[in-house]
């Protein structure tokens, strides 16, 4: 255990510190550094076995570092157990006491700290509305549907008001139009609640739509923290532009500052500061690109997919697949030209791709 | 299907022959009186019943019921702890205990018992000791002591295996779960552990109870030629006096009261579920 010296630290609620965990000799985390600010609804995202959920269980007191430091509210609490950290957790599978019914699953951790039959039975009432299950006090939890226990999970973790809640995959069992439901919900708790919310998923969809942070995890290191909005247009490697979201990385050429080329055409591009003729790929988002009568690429269209509001073109430049979305009508088979606007080219070089992967 | 059909078809006529029939011939044989092998002569009456109420009989069947229930008490105790420890081991060593509580019941249930007889006699291991270091030869069977022994040394694995299942059953999760709502250890284990494993307490008491009130080979081997539990009045009743029909309603009595036992058993392990012991 490194002890830090109090000076030396910053004002987030919860702080990892060089956070390294092995099992069996195999490195699960490396190195791990970051910090979470209060009411702030934070999301490791990553591929499954990345380290994230080992990362979650350290914080909620599960785990123990093999080294580096913890600290909710500035205070070292590597080696606290479980039940003396003011987090709480909703965990994957729910796991909800199956002999009792939701007032008792909620009231649990109340009836624990021997607080007042009146106190208990308002707070559970008001989790209750909080999750919008009023009124389900007596039922058993085998006749909930998964997106009631999951209610009630969210609602005995909250009664306790923690300051900081984790919740480790919470919504992957449950399906799509459900899922996409829980999203909004769950932001909208975590708003009212006001409590940190740190959220584990492989779900890029829901790292971005609820997030105010994210962390792209990746082998057991960080590739990346940023907003939403970052993560999805300015990946810091390719295996952040890969994991999130659908993304065309394409070979190129990084000719001087503000010029790239690639596809045998060059481009305007907002990059600067790589080596010049140096090898670089580009990234582009499938619904960045222009399509038209005229542009800088020509290319042949492969197939096209109707997906709802978008059409899912696949576009041959020059012996590279490209995938474009467009909200226009295309058909396959056809010639199309595409342009990209500067903004929207993002260039990243080998080594920076390779360094953290 | 079809094939899964004749199986449960099989089963169903297994279950009929071996184990309805001979039952429905009890029952029978209890309220008749006449020659058992000769059908016309019996006629039906409830002098079976007045005869197995004699208040001799029924004083043997609260002394079997009261040593049914010291047994099933002794080995809850020792056998909870157990399957709790067990639980707790790493999967290998796990195994292995499993397996060497299952160890005595390879060797002939007749046998084990004739072992301590030799084990608790008086001129037994346990005795030579005692009588060496001055303390004289101390009773240790024909009576009370020797039976229950004998009754718990047999019936305990029965008690231990369905708490051990129920325990290895119950997902780390919850136990997670419940640490990370403030529950220290002893919190789990009363609030989650022992509510959760009421059915495998309840599997194990019917398990020894059943056995251990109509037993009669312990009692007559560890409680000697004197002393009668329920068992060894039915088996005297049916191969010695060949008094067929006051054995059958004696035994149709006990299975009256086991059915009752069971079922305020049954009701007592639910009602303590939804309760969860708080």
């Amino acid at each position: 255990m490194i002890e830090q010296p109090t000076e030396a630290r910053q004002e987030g609620l919860v702080e990892l510190h060089d956070i390294s965990k092995a099992f069996d000799g195999k490195p699960i985390l490396k190195d791990i550094n970051f910090s979470v600010d209060k009411n702030q609804f934070l999301t490791i995202l990553g591929p499954s076995g990345c380290g994230k959920t080992t990362l979650l269980r350290m914080i909620g007191g599960f785990e123990e570092p093999d080294s580096g430091t913890i600290f909710l509210n500035g205070k070292c609490i590597n080696g606290v157990s479980p039940h003396d950290r003011n987090i709480n957790t909703v965990f994957q599978k729910y796991s909800l006491f199956p002999h009792m019914n939701v007032y008792d699953n909620i009231a649990f951790g109340l009836k624990l700290k021997k607080q007042s039959a009146k106190t208990i039975n308002k707070k559970v009432k008001d989790a209750l509305k909080l999750v919008s299950l009023s009124g389900f006090e007596k039922r058993s939890i085998e006749a909930l549907s998964g997106g009631e226990q999951q209610r009630v999970a969210i609602a005995r973790a909250l009664v306790m008001h923690p300051q900081v809640l984790l919740l480790d995959e919470p919504l992957s069992a449950l399906d799509r139009r459900l899922r996409l439901d829980m999203q909004r919900e769950l932001k909208e708790i975590q708003v009212k609640a006001g409590i940190t919310f740190i959220y584990v998923t492989h779900d890029q969809e829901e790292a971005l739509t609820m997030s105010d942070k994210v962390i792209v995890l990746n082998n057991g290191a960080i590739q990346q923290i940023d907003t939403p909005d970052n993560i999805y247009n300015e990946p810091v490697n390719l295996f952040v532009a890969d994991f999130v979201g659908t993304n065309n990385i394409i070979d190129g050429r990084f000719i001087e500052d503000h010029r790239v080329s690639f596809l045998g055409a060059e481009f305007e591009c907002d990059d600067v500061g790589f080596v010049k003729n140096s090898r670089v790929h580009v990234i582009i988002r499938p619904e960045d690109f222009i399509l038209g009568e005229g542009g800088k690429l020509s290319g042949h269209i492969r197939s096209a997919a109707f997906k709802g509001m978008v059409n899912e073109l696949v576009v041959l430049v020059e012996d590279t697949e490209l995938i474009v979305r467009t909200t226009t009508h295309y058909v396959a088979g056809t010639d199309v030209f595409l342009d990209v606007i500067p903004f929207n080219i993002h260039v990243l070089t080998e080594e920076k791709a390779d360094e953290k992967v | 299907m079809k094939k899964f059909d004749g199986i449960v078809y099989f089963y169903g006529i297994w279950v009929a022959v071996l184990v309805v029939l001979p039952l429905l011939i009890l029952v029978l044989l209890s309220f008749t009186s006449g020659d058992i092998y000769d059908l016309s002569s019996l006629t039906l009456t409830l002098d079976n019943y007045k005869a197995a109420l004699d208040p001799s009989y029924i004083g043997v069947m609260m002394h079997s019921l009261w040593l049914a229930f010291i047994t099933n008490v002794i080995c809850l105790v020792i056998g909870y702890p157990v399957a709790y420890i067990i639980t707790g081991l790493n999967p290998r060593i796990r195994n292995t205990m499993v397996l060497l509580i299952l160890a005595p019941m390879w060797s002939n249930f007749l046998l084990r018992t004739y072992s301590w007889m030799l084990v608790l006699g008086n001129n037994g291991p346990i005795n030579s000791v005692l009588e060496s270091i001055g303390l004289g030869t101390v009773q240790l069977m024909y009576n009370n002591f020797g039976v229950i022994l004998g009754m718990v040394y047999n019936f305990l694995p029965f008690m231990i295996l369905p708490i051990y299942l129920s325990l290895t059953r119950i997902d780390n999760a919850l136990v997670e779960a419940a640490r990370d709502l403030g529950a220290t250890s002893k919190d789990v284990f009363f609030k989650v552990k022992l509510p959760l494993s009421m059915p495998g307490v309840f599997s194990g008491t019917t398990l020894v109870f059943l056995p251990a009130i109509t037993t009669f080979v312990i009692s007559r081997l560890l409680g000697g030629g004197q002393y009668v539990l329920i068992g060894n009045l039915i088996e005297h009743k049916f191969m010695v006096q060949n008094d067929w029909q006051v054995g059958a309603a004696i035994a149709v009595i006990v299975a009256i009261i086991l059915l009752v036992v069971l079922g305020v058993l049954r009701k007592l392990a639910r009602g303590r579920l939804e309760l969860s012991l708080w």
